[in-house]
């Protein structure tokens, strides 16, 4: 490592230049093993197996109700999908039959475009971000999926149903794009995934089991008596009744293969632990968990079925778990039957199961925006009860120090902090942080709590909310907004104010709303007029993406098993994806995205006011002149636009224009309510948009060149926050809309050198700082903890690196997984200095 | 924001410089604001731009873009001080015309071209530091007045330190000592903490290496002991290879502050060289270009001496 010789090292800086294994604290030879055979294995593969057995059932139903034909679906999966056991597995259940990382097709999904999409991929092959698919599995998709999917799937008809502008400017001009690529100028998710991020109730399925939710399905079933109930409900009792026979059927031949397995070893070891893993399997998760080893598999089981159910777009969450395993943990350590040590390797099986599950769609668009594999089935701990008491427990500890040995980017995660988070426990935070994978990442009651309930959530429910997805949260039984939003580019919303509604990098075609030469603005007052006619209109259009996406969802996808785990879809007998018609009680909260560029607007439209209204340094010509040539033989006023102010310095008007754009689609949002009143939520959660999102953005009045990334997430841009992070975070604090009730999470990246948080000071420091981020009511913060030496040099010898777990967006992944342009916006981070 | 107390409002203050999240200067996370000018002239200064009172211009050559691109500073400058290399097509500045009048600043786009100082009111200053304030409270943190040597202003800083205080903030400063009393004790009767410099023993060694005697620093330090038994005093030394880095002096600074029991601490400062590109940009040379760092085996022994005089046991 081309280090200073006295530069503070991470503890994984360390562990990668003293070539350990273990990055802290101790791990079994088993899990060890584990996970060098899964990275051995190399990039992740496609896995056909789950698309084929849903394609078989869907041909054999079609006509009948959609929510039957998925649990039938799910069935036949869970009848004929490959059962296979590696060694050394304690934590059973996957849907490949390799060790190493898969990736689950969804052609009900995207089946149109996935023979374009599976040769995007091959020809991509070696590129960091391509995922594997081989000739047989090429076959597959061409002979067997395609043509059975080709125009039938929800991508297809989603983006025929779009009115012609709105689909425009997502798929732009070309007729034939099937969704393939997107504009990036609004990039829309609801093509990408079933369902959002979401959080399926697990700690119903421990306490209950299937069979116990199979009853509750069979009584409502038998209650139905109005016909209007037999011809619309019932098909969702008998779903979610098949579906649990299913779930149980597929854990059952797992015991079965155990137990044939077991009979077949000759290591006496190896022998008892197959004969405990079929055990295990043929009781849960049909039935109440009794141990926490059970539970640990029964969860497991359910996280995987929900997967091959659906593609949940920042993933299936795996909820809070220190809360929902305790009982059973609590019980086996009173009992004799656990230590907090095989509690960890528990735990640790548990996270290597879930980092060979990756989420990659077959549209490269996607793929760029999730560079890494993202996915971030986010393990919630910390927070509060529902009576308002810390919640943070033994377990808490168990799990935050399971992650800490593994150099890998799983789990994710997420610790939620509040008032009263006790020291010793923000002091684990801190350390873990310190580790430099940049987790656990921080969620804050103080913003989450009084959001829920301006929202209209009891306070009890509020309080046992979980972290989901990349930076947001979710109510397992309260929230149904199960569907993708769309996303808007700042940056490209700038282009669109000042060009006249025009887009450069598409040849000038017209995107937005024409809103005139800025050469006759006379005050900075039209300028910012022109952004807001943009910004409103890209909003509406993002609007109309959802509204057409819930329209068409109940004739297109379905999700008994989540359904069934959620009160108010088991109380309607209606699969969750009908959310579009409003759940009495729902807490429905859809969404505008932004994909980055938030500073990058803000600090283009400060360069304008400062530069050409208010010093008058510039003129309009000199300004549009040099960014029409990005900026070529014009590096003095490229230089002059840089220095202008910027956000993120505590510079007040600078930051009450990020609060004017917030605002501006708040009002928008909360005057154009949905039909039950609740309004879209703002949110911005780039995840890696912000980097191709850059790509088709010119030039920008802030001296970004063209192409570059925009800014990321509520962060300042890049390296242009020079005061420290008490000033940063003053800042985004002001630029933030938190009182409305229409602003949800932001992401907050933090960038900081691990000499700035050596020793116990620096855990202090640390501490110090999370406390001030939770008082001033940010939602979200994580931190990459890393010397900007080690990610050059990685740039130089990824060979040296490939287990180097950088922090993301809501997720960690490896760093050498990126492509060099995400590489760079890495290294160009702000990294917070600390006098 | 609470208004200023009255008279302090107008005071205005020669200020190099506001630096936020330090936590090496004083308790917790703390800001700290440097003043211009210096009565010291150590040779290992890494503050250069701070010693002398008045603003003044300083160039980063590096983030020139050059005549071809820019020389837009050229066209200001009213004393001919600017002019271009043919090697590099990039400006210099000839120093011994250039008069600190600031005019060809505002002029370039890169900021190649700045200004070290400038006059502030107390409160635009603490407007600025305040920014910090939920972390003052989170951390035990609050203001550090540093420099150059921040009681050469006795108005302006009694007043800010006065003031901040007022508003609940913790004060501290950092101070040599090399002023007239007066001027020190108008200062410290706002401060909470004062940390303050024993850099050599010997008179004459001081006189050599920072400039003047330490007569006066010494006794100012002694009045100020006494004159304050509530505030907090830390004794420092910037521990310097060959110039300062003995048992000697570390014992004799021992021997001085002992006695006074609000002298809670005495600290050790390892010499860095962070300062040297300073030097570059103010067109001065940097005297102790080949000194070497301070082995950490010293660094160990001397402040093991000095934990021993506190009575602290190694944990």
């Amino acid at each position: 490592m081309s280090q200073a010789a006295d530069a503070v090292l991470s503890s994984q800086e360390r562990a990668i230049l003293e070539g350990r294994k273990v990055l802290h604290g101790t791990a079994s030879e088993r899990v060890l093993r584990l996970l060098d055979t899964i990275r051995a294995y190399g990039p992740p593969r496609v896995t056909l197996d789950r698309a084929i057995y849903f394609t078989e059932s869907f041909k054999a139903t079609e006509g009948q109700p959609l929510v039957w034909r998925w649990a039938k679906a799910l069935q036949h999966i869970a009848a004929n999908i490959p059962v296979t056991i590696f060694d050394d597995e304690l934590i059973v259940g996957r849907p490949n039959t390799w060790l190493g990382r898969y990736s689950l097709v969804y052609p009900e999904l995207d089946g149109t475009i996935m023979k374009a999409g599976a040769e995007a991929f091959i020809a991509a092959k070696g590129a960091p971000d391509a995922i594997t698919v081989t000739d047989e599995d090429k076959r597959i998709i061409d002979e067997v999926l395609f043509p059975y999917w080709d125009g039938k799937d929800f991508c297809r008809n989603f983006i025929k149903a779009l009115p012609p502008d709105s689909r425009h400017i997502t798929f732009g001009s070309d007729p034939d794009n099937v969704g393939v690529m997107q504009t990036f100028v609004v990039v829309s998710t609801s093509t990408m995934r079933h369902s959002q991020n979401w959080v399926p109730d697990f700690g119903k399925m421990l306490t209950r089991g299937c069979k116990g939710l199979r009853a509750e399905a069979l009584a409502r079933l038998e209650a139905l008596e109005h016909p209007r109930d037999l011809a619309l409900r019932k098909p969702f009792y008998e779903a979610a009744i098949i579906t649990c026979d299913a779930l149980s059927l597929f854990a059952r031949r797992y015991a079965e293969r155990a137990a044939e397995m077991a009979a077949q070893t000759v290591n006496p070891q190896r022998r008892k632990e197959l004969e405990e893993i079929a055990a295990i399997c043929a009781w849960v998760p049909e039935n109440p968990a009794r141990t926490f080893r059970e539970a640990i598999q029964a969860q497991w089981f359910t996280q995987l079925f929900a997967r091959l159910e659906e593609l949940v777009g920042g993933q299936v969450n795996v909820g809070r778990m220190d809360q929902y395993l305790y009982p059973t943990y609590k019980k086996d350590l009173e009992e004799g039957r656990i230590t907090p040590e095989a509690a960890q390797e528990l735990f640790q099986c548990l996270w290597l199961n879930t980092m060979q599950s990756t989420e990659s769609q077959m549209s490269p668009a996607a793929a760029k925006g999730r560079q890494g594999f993202s996915h971030h089935e986010t393990v919630t701990i910390g927070g509060q009860t529902p009576d308002g008491f810390d919640a943070t427990n033994e377990l808490s500890y168990v799990l935050l120090e399971s992650t800490r040995p593994l150099r890998t980017s799983y789990p994710e995660l997420g610790a939620r902090i509040h008032a009263n988070t006790p020291e010793r426990f923000l002091h684990a935070v801190a350390e873990v942080i310190k580790d430099g994978k940049g987790s656990p990442k921080l969620l804050n009651d103080e913003f989450m709590v009084p959001w829920f309930m301006g929202n209209g959530v009891e306070r009890r429910e509020a309080l046992d909310y979980a972290i989901s997805g990349c930076s947001e949260s979710r109510l397992p039984n309260r929230e149904t907004g199960k569907t993708g939003n769309s996303m808007v580019n700042y940056g490209a919303i700038m282009e669109m104010a000042l060009r006249d509604g025009r887009i450069k990098f598409y040849n000038d075609e017209q995107f937005g709303l024409r809103t005139g030469d800025p050469r006759g603005f006379a005050t900075f007052d039209e300028v910012w007029n022109a952004y807001r006619l943009q910004l409103e209109n890209v909003v509406k259009h993002c609007m109309i993406h959802v509204y057409t996406a819930l329209a068409l969802k109940p004739k297109y996808i379905a999700a008994p098993l989540t359904s069934l785990l959620h009160d108010l879809a088991m109380e309607q007998g209606r699969d969750l994806h009908t959310h579009g018609e409003y759940f009495p009680g729902a807490l429905d909260a859809s969404c505008i995205d932004g994909m980055g560029g938030f500073a990058t607007a803000i600090d283009s439209l400060a360069a304008i006011k400062h530069l050409i209204y208010d010093t008058k340094r510039l003129s309009w010509d000199q300004l549009l002149d040099a960014m029409e040539r990005n900026w070529e033989g014009s590096e003095a006023i490229r230089q002059i636009c840089l220095h202008a102010p910027k956000y993120g310095n505590g510079i007040e008007w600078v930051d009450a224009i990020g609060y004017r754009i917030q605002r501006t689609i708040m009002e928008y949002a909360r005057s154009h309510p949905k039909p039950h009143g609740q309004s879209f939520n703002l949110r911005l959660i780039p995840i890696t948009f912000h980097v191709p999102a850059g790509m088709v953005t010119m030039a920008t009045p802030n001296g970004r060149p063209a192409g570059e990334y925009l800014s990321d997430g509520i962060v300042p841009s890049h390296g242009m926050d020079t005061k420290g992070p008490t000033v940063t975070l003053e800042s985004i604090a002001r630029a933030t809309c938190h009182i409305y009730r229409e602003h949800r999470e932001d992401l907050l990246n933090m960038k900081m050198s691990p000499a700035n948080v050596a020793g116990e000071a620096g855990t202090r420091r640390l501490m110090q700082l999370i406390r001030v981020w939770s008082s001033q009511k940010h939602a979200h913060i994580q931190f990459n903890i890393i010397n900007r030496e080690s990610l050059l040099d990685a740039q130089k010898h990824p060979e040296k690196y490939r287990d180097l777990v950088v922090r993301i967006a809501g997720y960690c992944a490896y760093f050498v997984d990126l492509t060099p342009a995400q590489q760079a916006e890495i290294i160009a981070r702000t990294e917070e200095q600390m006098g | 924001m609470s208004a200023t107390a009255a008279g302090a409002a107008g005071v205005t203050g020669r200020v190099l410089n506001i630096q936020h999240f330090c936590t090496n200067d004083g308790p917790g996370i703390r800001t700290t604001v440097f003043l211009k000018g210096c009565t010291l002239r150590c040779a290992w200064c890494c503050n250069p731009e701070s010693i002398r009172p008045k603003p003044e211009l300083a160039f980063d050559v590096r983030k020139c873009i050059g005549e071809k691109e820019c020389g837009l500073c050229l066209k200001e400058c009213p004393e001919d001080a600017l002019y271009v290399v043919e090697a590099d097509g990039k400006v210099r500045v000839n120093w011994d015309l250039c008069t600190d009048c600031g005019k060809c600043v505002p002029a370039c786009p890169t900021e190649a071209l700045f200004q070290f100082g400038r006059e502030m009111t107390v409160e635009e200053v603490l407007a600025e530091v305040e920014q910090d304030a939920a972390f003052y409270q989170e951390s035990g943190g609050g203001l550090t007045l540093s420099g150059g040597e921040c009681t050469l202003q006795p108005e302006f800083s009694a007043a800010l330190l006065a003031e901040a205080r007022r508003r609940g903030i913790n004060t501290a400063i950092e101070t040599a000592g090399n002023v007239p009393w007066d001027y020190f004790q108008q200062v410290l009767q706002h401060v909470d903490i004062v940390m303050h410099d024993h850099k050599l023993t010997d008179p004459g060694r001081h006189k050599r290496w920072a400039g003047v005697s330490n007569a006066r620093i010494l006794e100012n330090f002694r009045r100020a002991y006494t004159t304050f038994p509530q505030t907090r005093f830390v004794a420092r030394t910037p521990v310097i290879p060959g110039v300062n880095d003995d048992e000697e002096h570390i014992r004799s600074v021992l021997a001085f502050i002992r006695p006074y029991p609000n002298v809670v601490d005495y600290q050790l400062l390892p010499y860095h060289r962070y300062g040297e590109g300073k030097y570059g940009f103010l067109g001065r040379v940097y005297a102790l270009k080949d000194f070497p760092s301070v082995p950490a085996e010293t660094l160990r022994r001397l402040q093991g001496i000095i934990d021993e005089a506190f009575g602290r046991t190694k944990p």
